[in-house]
């Protein structure tokens, strides 16, 4: 009886929460669906449904090919690089550091900053006319960052794996304070140290938040909108367009809201697809103790 | 205990945004009558707070009527005020941009304004008036227009240290560019972060000869009678010749529109080809007299039989919503606004130009270029049967601007006819 009493109290507790993520996630997804199979253009009120052929015109369009291969791009290479280099900071900041408190706060800071401030920061460094290019020019040197396609994607890297390296340094402090001293005393008699110790304890135990934030980076990553939107423009020549930014474009730009809905049911089933994979394979690794 | 503390306060900071957000929209409803004083909503792009200025003094001739002036970011101003329109929260009086007119027609969320007043003196420029006639009916009122070639300002002081007289035809213009390339300094700055800046240099002259026989340029694209890869060949072959010239220095390509005119200004680029609002920015007004003084001249084009055909646009428009519920105010804001005495303050002061014979105060820098445009010469053709959708734009825009990048234009040209189709199904024709 006082179970029930305590169940209905709960539920009462999350339904605020639950109905807001209702009406503004699960309400736009499933009308997005219905979008998907329609020609409408966002703002009249005649569209007629056209079946599947948004989703056939998805393979026959180069710009939404060229900002998914740039997309998988940016994906591999900020996750890769993102999660050692969490991986990394955490450690060296979990030891007995001087400092550390404020070491954390500064690597922690620029994730709780708005992507839009922080692009609009960089840019200012590095656009052709900006502050790294006046520095180095003292040197008779000059990059064009933004300017050349094949660089503009790794400056995106750059900047994104540096705003979000405290966040995943958070997580994995987490995991690492969570692993139990006993364990490390017990190896160190059995004559563990340093790599050893790394890899066969340290690693293995952290596999839960490994997870947590692969998972966080891979969707973050695939859905990356604000940083290039304020930064390039997705320019110079699409170089660093991605997924998102052509659902924007098509959308508002373009008037074709149905074929952009279609472009983002297609990216919702390649995030579900990915992380599904990625649990799987994360999830196997990890150890009880 | 700790725990409870902190959902109970989680709880509040709820409950406290859940009466933010019900204050927020009881304030954004759409117009409010108390105490017999109405207020309007009006909405532009204009940032700088020009037209809240400027409607201040409307208020003050008309006390029983408040206007609530909005300015909304005029590079997403488009998606931002359809998102409105469609969702029933439409402002009451707002202005609008050239590519807006004919689709909003189209989905009634203009008001018919054909028999105000001030349309009279609309009936005065032939080509205006065609443009703003849908099926006999108008529903918007230009506040400015815009057409002809492009104005290149530039700083006197430099061009005559340099001996450098105002250029009148392309080579005389290109080879000033050499001199000043050979001077360490870049001819020409655009800030094409801002895309828009690039396109326009090349917006009054993209047709080349092809408007004086085919006047209908958008008609004939949609027909499919010319690619757009024949029909801006000129054009962007002209901008590869300028990237490769080195006549626009790289840092052009990721330099905003703002940074563009400071570069402008510090004397870091000669020539800067902008709107003719340029001679009313602040930051040409501030400028170091002794270094600086600002000059202008008309970007030039091929004559046809002694004729100059380029196209021309309404820039912005001023229209009322088909759903504003203070019809009568709105319309006397309307009226207002684009009263010769009033529009023509609005005019002087931000350094536009109108095709209408209105008397306005033009900058002293403009004058030539305001008086050349008048002249019989110019084939200003402004009323198209097929009007583009924002696409058109974005996709001259992204074409210029991956030339400046680097690629051929060649490339470019070929893209122009794989975009075209992308939004050719949302260009709205006119029977």
């Amino acid at each position: 009886m006082k179970s029930n009493i305590e169940k209905r109290r709960s539920l009462l507790a999350v339904l605020p929460a639950l109905c807001l993520f209702l009406v503004f996630t699960y309400v736009p997804l499933l009308m997005t669906l219905r979008y998907s199979v329609t020609d409408w253009n966002g703002y009249s009120k005649d569209y007629n449904f056209v079946g599947l052929q948004n989703f056939i015109n998805i393979f026959q369009d180069s710009e939404v090919k060229t900002a998914f291969g740039n997309t998988l791009y940016f994906t591999v290479l900020t996750v890769g690089i993102g999660v050692v280099l969490q991986l990394v900071l955490s450690i060296f900041l979990f030891e007995k550091l001087k400092g550390k408190t404020v070491l954390r706060a500064i690597l922690y800071a620029p994730c709780i900053i708005s992507p839009v401030i922080v692009s609009l920061t960089w840019q200012n460094f590095f656009q052709y006319a900006g502050i790294i290019n006046e520095i180095i020019g003292k040197f008779g040197l000059s990059i064009d960052w933004l300017g050349d396609p094949n660089l503009v994607k790794n400056v995106l890297i750059f900047i994104n794996t540096w705003q979000w390296a405290g966040y995943g340094m958070i997580i994995f402090m987490t995991g690492l304070t969570s692993i139990p001293s006993e364990v490390y005393e017990a190896s160190m008699l059995d004559g563990a140290s340093g790599w050893k110790k790394f890899r066969f304890i340290t690693f293995p135990l952290l596999m839960p938040s490994v997870t947590v934030n692969v998972f966080v980076s891979i969707t973050g990553a695939l859905r990356l909108f604000d940083l290039p939107f304020v930064l390039t423009g997705g320019g110079p020549m699409d170089a660093s367009k991605t997924i998102s930014m052509t659902i924007y474009d098509n959308a508002f730009l373009y008037e074709r809201f149905g074929y952009s809905s279609a472009v983002g049911v297609l990216l919702f089933i390649v995030i579900a697809a990915v992380t599904i994979l990625q649990l799987k394979i994360t999830r196997s690794r990890e150890v009880e103790y | 205990m700790k725990k409870r503390v902190i959902s109970m306060l989680l709880a509040g900071v709820m409950a406290l945004g859940m009466i933010g957000c019900g204050a927020g929209s009881s304030d954004e409803a759409k117009g409010t009558k108390d105490n017999e004083k109405v207020t309007l909503r009006y909405v532009s792009w204009m940032t700088s707070g020009e037209d809240k200025e400027f409607l201040a003094k409307f208020m003050e001739e008309n006390p029983d009527i408040n206007v609530e002036v909005e300015a909304l970011d005029g590079t997403n101003y488009d998606k931002l005020l359809k998102t409105r329109l469609t969702s029933g929260d439409a402002p009451d009086v707002f202005l609008i941009k050239p590519e807006q007119y004919d689709k909003f027609v189209k989905e009634d969320f203009l008001m018919d304004v054909s028999d105000q007043p001030v349309m009279e003196t609309l009936k005065e420029s032939e080509s205006l008036d065609s443009l703003y006639t849908i099926d006999g009916k108008k529903y918007g009122f230009p506040v400015c227009t815009q057409g002809g070639p492009l104005p290149v300002f530039y700083n006197v002081k430099y061009f005559e240290k340099l001996g450098i007289v105002q250029p009148t035809t392309l080579d005389e213009l290109w080879a000033a560019s050499e001199k000043i390339k050979a001077d360490g300094v870049e001819p020409f700055v655009f800030g094409d972060k801002d895309a828009w800046t690039f396109e326009m240099f090349f917006r009054g002259r993209h047709f080349g000869n092809y408007l004086s026989e085919n006047p209908e340029w958008g008609q004939a694209l949609y027909n499919g009678d010319v690619k757009s890869s024949e029909m801006f060949k000129q054009e962007f072959e002209m901008a590869e010749m300028m990237v490769k010239n080195g006549y626009i220095g790289k840092s052009s390509l990721t330099m905003t529109y703002p940074q563009s005119v400071t570069y402008f200004v510090e004397g870091k680029a000669a020539m800067l080809p902008q709107g003719t609002w340029v001679p009313g920015l602040d930051e040409i007004k501030n400028a170091d007299p002794e270094k600086f003084e600002l000059g202008c001249f008309m970007v030039p084009v091929d004559e046809v039989n002694g004729k100059i055909y380029t196209t021309g646009t309404s820039d912005r428009s001023i229209v009322i919503s088909s759903a504003t519920k203070y019809l009568e105010e709105a319309k006397k804001l309307f009226d207002w606004f684009a009263k010769e005495e009033n529009l023509s303050e609005y005019l002087s002061s931000q350094s536009l130009t109108t095709f209408l014979p209105i008397e306005y105060e033009v900058d002293p820098v403009i004058k030539d270029y305001v008086t050349a445009l008048t002249t019989d010469k110019f084939e200003i053709i402004m009323s198209q049967k097929a009007t583009m959708p924002a696409g058109f734009t974005s996709m001259m825009e992204k074409g210029l601007q991956s030339i400046l990048a680097g690629s051929p234009a060649t490339d470019e040209l070929q893209k122009l006819d794989t975009e075209f189709e992308k939004f050719k199904s949302s260009i709205v024709v006119a029977e």
